[in-house]
Order: C-alpha cells, then structure tokens, then sequence
C-alpha cells in the first residue's frame, strides 16, 4: 500500500474497497480453476491464494491504522455562513458598480463620437 | 391347416320351391374380428402366463412385507432391531463417487461465478460511492452537512442561529439525494412567492455536464437560496421595526412581503420580496442588506438602535442630494463641479473657478466654495470672501449655513453664484490694490473714484438661468453725490476673467 504521507485518508480507504474487488475477483478464479474438469492448475492457484493472503493482510492493517488515525468529529465549529453573507453581499455592490462603469463608459464613448 | 373360403356367393340352402337363400354379407369389421381371431398366439400365452405368474408372486409378497410394516407401525408385537443397506455394487460405487464428483465441480463453477459477479457489482458501487462521496466532500467545504437520525440519508443545513435567534426559515434544510446514475443531486421544491424559483437538476439533458460542473451548480444553487434565506431575515426584521412606531419612519402601507414607508416630505419608497427573477438593481437593495447584515448578525447590537430609521434616512439624503446634485449641475461649465466621496447620509462638492495663467501671479490659483449636505441640511463654505450668506445673518464668518428642506433649495444657485462673484471682486479687488489703484469693496461690487470725483463700479449680477454666463456686469459712473442725479449704466454681459483684469487695468490709465 501507499506510505501515509503520499495519499490522503479517503484516497487510502478508496484504495482498499479495490483491494477487496481484487480479492473477490481472486475468490472466483479460484473456484472456477477448481471447477476445471481436467484439474486445477496448481501454479495458477497458488499464485492467487498467495496474492489472496498476502491483500487481506494489507487491507487489515490499512483498517486499523484509519481507525486507530480518525480523529473525533466535530462539526461546525466555525461556521462561516455569516462571513459569506458579507461576501454575497460585497459580490452585489461589485455587480452594481461595474454596471455604472459601464453606463459611464457608455456615456464617455458618447462624447468622443460627438467630438 | 386351415382352408380359406373362396370368395364365391354360395348357396345356404334352396327351398322346395326353388328359391336361394344366400348368407347375409359379412361387414368390414366382423371381417377383421375375423381374422384377429386366426392369428396363433399361442406362444405369447407361454411369456404371458409366466409373467403373470412372476407378479402374482410378487404380490403376494408384497402384501406379506405390507402386513409387517403395518404390525410394526402400530407397535405391537414387532419393533427394528436393525438395518442393512444393501451392499452397492461395484458399478453402483462408481456412478455415485461420479456424481458427486460432478456435483462438486458444479458448486465450484457456480460459486466462482457467484465470486466474480460479487465483485463486479461491488465495483460498480464503488465507484458510484466514489462520485456520491467526492461530491458530498466537496460540499462541505463550504456548506453544513448533516444527516438524519439513523443514517437515513443526508440534508444540508443553510440556516445559522449562533449570533442571531429567529425561526429557522422553512427552506433551509435541503435533503441531499441520488439520482438515476447514483450520482448526488440536489432538488429544490417550488415554494409560494416570497421564496426564490429554482431551476430542477439532475434532469437527463444534463448528461453531458462532468461531475466538476455540476459540483458548481449546485454550489450556485446553494448561494442563492442562502442569499435567499438571508433576504427573508431582513425583510423580517425590517417588518418588525417598521411597525414600531417611530418619528422617522411611518408606515403607510402593509401587504404580504410588502412594505409601503414614507420618509420625509413627499417621498415614499416600498420594500418587498419578490421572486429572484425579477432583476432589480436598485443600490438601496444592496444597502438595506448590508446595513442589517452588520447590525444584526455582526456586531449583534441592541435591536433597538433603529436601523430601519437610519437606513430610510440615508434613502431620504440621497433623494435629497439628488436634487442638489441636478441643481450645481445647472451651473457647469461656468463654473468647474468636483464631486467628493461621500457616506451614507453626507454628500459634498466643491465649485471652483481657476484664474487663466496669463494673469496668474503668486498666491491663489482658483476661487473654490464647497457645498456639504448632512442628512437635509445644506451648508456653503467660500474660500476668501466673506460669505454672503453670512452678510444675510449679520454675520462675517467664512463657513455658514442654509438650514431647510425644500422651502430654500430654489435660492441655492443664486447664493452660490453670488458667492462666486463675492469672490471674484475679493480678487479684483486684490489685484487693483497690488497695481495700485485704489479701490473700495461693497456687497456685489468694486468701486474707483476717478480724478473728478466720479465714481466708476464694476457691478456683478446672477442670474443662474443666463445661459450665457450665469454672473454678468454692470459699469455704472456716478457723480458721487448722494443724489446721483447723473448716472450713467452699461451692461457690459458676460466677461471672462481675463475681460475683468484688463478692464481693471483700463482702470488704471483712467485713475492715474
């Protein structure tokens, strides 16, 4: 797996939801190479238990570091919606006074075609 | 050995009298019958009687075992000691273990099958959960999300109560869904008119727009029902206030999300909420917003500093300076108008006049007279010359007043121009005395006593609405006697100020 430092939480706990298709997806090789009615072959199978193993393992101790790793959650402790009101509001004026540049502009523009 | 009949209608008998009686035909299946009843079955009854011998037997012994199942059922004499299978043939052996060999083989191919499908399917949800979460992540970098009790599904929450407590607005929880593709949506429902109209996602057009784009139009989506929520809070208090009764404010009008106030003499203004899409770009808008915004979620004050009176007082300024503003713009271009910045409920200009550079020497450079209204007072302030307002009152100093709404805004031109012309004889005056003339100063005129006693006066006259320079001039000569018996009167109209210092150095040859 990727060291800690590389990836974040969700990208490392995304990571081993695919593990875990992996290892289902190795599950069912092997049952249909036991299922093969000439015998399995036996490098094959031992290639997947292995790597089977060897993924469980990997995503057992990905688990616990997350868990042991996830910190408490706490909501909203510093709500921004009242400075983003501001912000809305500031967004407003911009609007209102970019339109008068442009009327003045418009009116500056006016003259010169008069001049 | 058996003699077929010849088909050949033979005679049964014949009667004394001559007449033949022939046997009756034989039908189609009499004939059959017939000949069924030739066919030799008589080694068949052999195989056939051995057979029913055999089942005979059989049933006899069934029916003994049928009596002892029955005599062992009910208990009564005989219980099972014991029983043996009988022991499997070879080939019996053999077609089992082959069985069950094949059985085996079976549920392994179906529960590899049953693995792969597994993980297909957890693959595809991944990565639906992958883009409901990134999405989800992505939101709440900017919005409060929650979830319902018992994991029931997540809402966003628009509303903030920590500053200020009111009812949580109806719209302000909006549920976070999934749409067809798994994908997070975010619907809003249509709501009556005092909230905003929004336009349905998630719909199949939208198909071609990434993920990335559709994050952004939901944060849109989210900002203006925030704004919204924000909209309604105003509106809320602003009702509230409205119907305190007060003496800047009165209301005169109240409907649903309607507010009539009037503010002053004559004007009136309304406050309403409106559906989003009515566009209105009204700077008061934008003003009565903020101005409830920092009061009331910012600095959180005491609900009783009246911020409705100060805001519809800033409204009435505004109407007010208007009609200043329209009023100095009459006299440009005689005289230069430079607006300053202004805050809410002050407005100020100034009005100069810059003296040529021919003539300019050291000192002044330009006449100014500044005009500062407060809430609906106006006052003139004049650099130089007394101010003649002030000569009005009695007084002398530079700065004074014009207190009043209306009643004196008509006087306001002829005042400033007549400050101008003040000013310009302060100059004249200024500048004759350094030339050497000697010169006297009266209200709007300057005065030169020539060498027979007579006195020559340059006299200014406003007129704001001469078109072709709002201040003109009078020469008049008089006698100097108090009588005035022989005076003579020019209108010189309009003179420039170079016209002005040239006649005053007219002056000079005449003088000396």
């Amino acid at each position: 797996m990727d060291p800690q430092s590389q990836t974040t939480s969700l990208q490392r706990l995304e990571n081993v939801e695919k593990r875990i298709v992996r290892v289902l997806e190795l599950a069912g090789g092997v049952m249909e190479e036991m299922a093969n009615p000439n015998g399995p072959r036996k490098d094959l199978v031992n290639s997947h238990c292995s790597e089977f193993m060897q993924s469980v393992k990997d995503i057992q101790m990905t688990l616990r570091e997350e868990i042991k790793s996830a910190c408490e959650y706490r909501p909203f402790e510093k709500c921004d919606y009242v400075p983003r009101i501001s912000n809305e509001i500031c967004c407003k004026k911009l609007e209102y006074v970019i339109v008068q540049l442009d009327e003045m502009k418009q009116t500056i523009e006016g003259y010169g075609d008069l001049a | 050995i058996s003699l077929d009949k010849l088909p050949i209608k033979r005679l049964e008998s014949i009667e004394e009298f001559g007449s033949e009686r022939f046997p009756s035909d034989v039908d189609y299946d009499e004939k059959r019958v017939n000949l069924i009843r030739r066919i030799d079955f008589a080694w068949a009854v052999w195989q056939w009687k051995s057979l029913v011998e055999n089942l005979q037997l059989a049933h006899q012994e069934l029916s003994v075992i049928i009596d002892l199942i029955n005599t062992v059922e009910t208990n009564d004499a005989v219980t099972v000691a014991g029983m043996t299978r009988p022991k499997p043939l070879p080939n019996e052996h053999l077609s089992d273990l082959a069985v069950s060999t094949a059985t085996k083989l079976q549920c392994f191919r179906s529960l590899g099958k049953y693995f792969k499908q597994s993980a297909k399917a957890l693959e595809e949800q991944i990565a639906r959960e992958a883009r409901f979460y990134g999405a989800l992540i992505r939101l709440q970098q900017n919005w409060k999300i929650k979830q319902h009790r018992g994991n029931e599904g997540f809402y966003i929450d628009l509303f903030d109560n920590s500053l200020y407590n009111s009812a949580r607005p109806s719209m302000s929880t909006i549920p976070v869904e999934h749409d067809a593709a798994g994908m997070l949506t975010v619907n809003l429902p249509r709501k009556s008119c005092h909230t905003l109209q929004f336009e349905f996602l998630g719909g199949p057009a939208k198909d071609h727009a990434n993920d990335d784009e559709r994050v952004k139009e939901m944060h849109l989506t989210l900002r203006e029902v925030h704004r919204a929520i924000h909209d309604e809070q105003v509106f809320d208090l602003v009702n509230r206030e409205a119907c305190n009764p007060s003496l800047r404010v009165n209301l005169t009008g109240i409907k649903e999300n309607y507010l009539r106030l009037s503010i002053g003499q004559g004007s009136s203004v309304s406050i309403s909420l409106v559906p989003s899409d009515e566009p209105n770009q009204l700077g008061f808008e934008i003003y009565l917003r903020q101005v409830f915004h920092e009061y009331a979620f910012v600095k959180a004050k005491n609900k009783n500093s009246n911020i409705l009176g100060h805001f519809c007082m800033s409204i009435a300024h505004r109407i007010f300076s208007n009609k200043v503003l329209s009023l100095l713009e009459n006299l440009t271009p005689y005289v230069r108008l430079i607006s300053h910045p202004t805050w809410s409920r002050t407005s100020s200009w100034t009005l100069s006049m810059k003296i040529p550079q021919s003539i300019l020497h050291a000192g002044r450079s330009q006449f100014w007279t500044k005009v500062v209204v407060i809430d609906d007072s106006i006052s003139v302030e004049g650099e130089g010359a007394p101010s003649v307002v002030g000569l009005f009152k009695g007084k002398a100093d530079g700065v004074s007043s014009i207190n009043g709404y209306d009643s004196d805004l008509a006087d306001l031109p002829i005042i400033l121009l007549q400050q101008v012309a003040s000013q310009i004889i302060q100059w004249l005056h200024e500048e004759s005395l350094t030339v050497g003339i000697k010169a006297t100063r009266d209200f709007l005129s300057l005065a030169f006593e020539l060498e027979q006693g007579e006195i020559v006066r340059l006299v200014a006259h406003v007129d704001p609405e001469d078109t072709q320079g709002c201040i003109s001039w009078w020469l008049t000569i008089d006698n100097g006697e108090e009588h005035k018996l022989h005076s003579y009167r020019k209108f010189l109209g309009y003179l420039s100020l170079d016209l002005l210092y040239s006649t005053l150095l007219d002056f000079l040859n005449l003088c000396s």
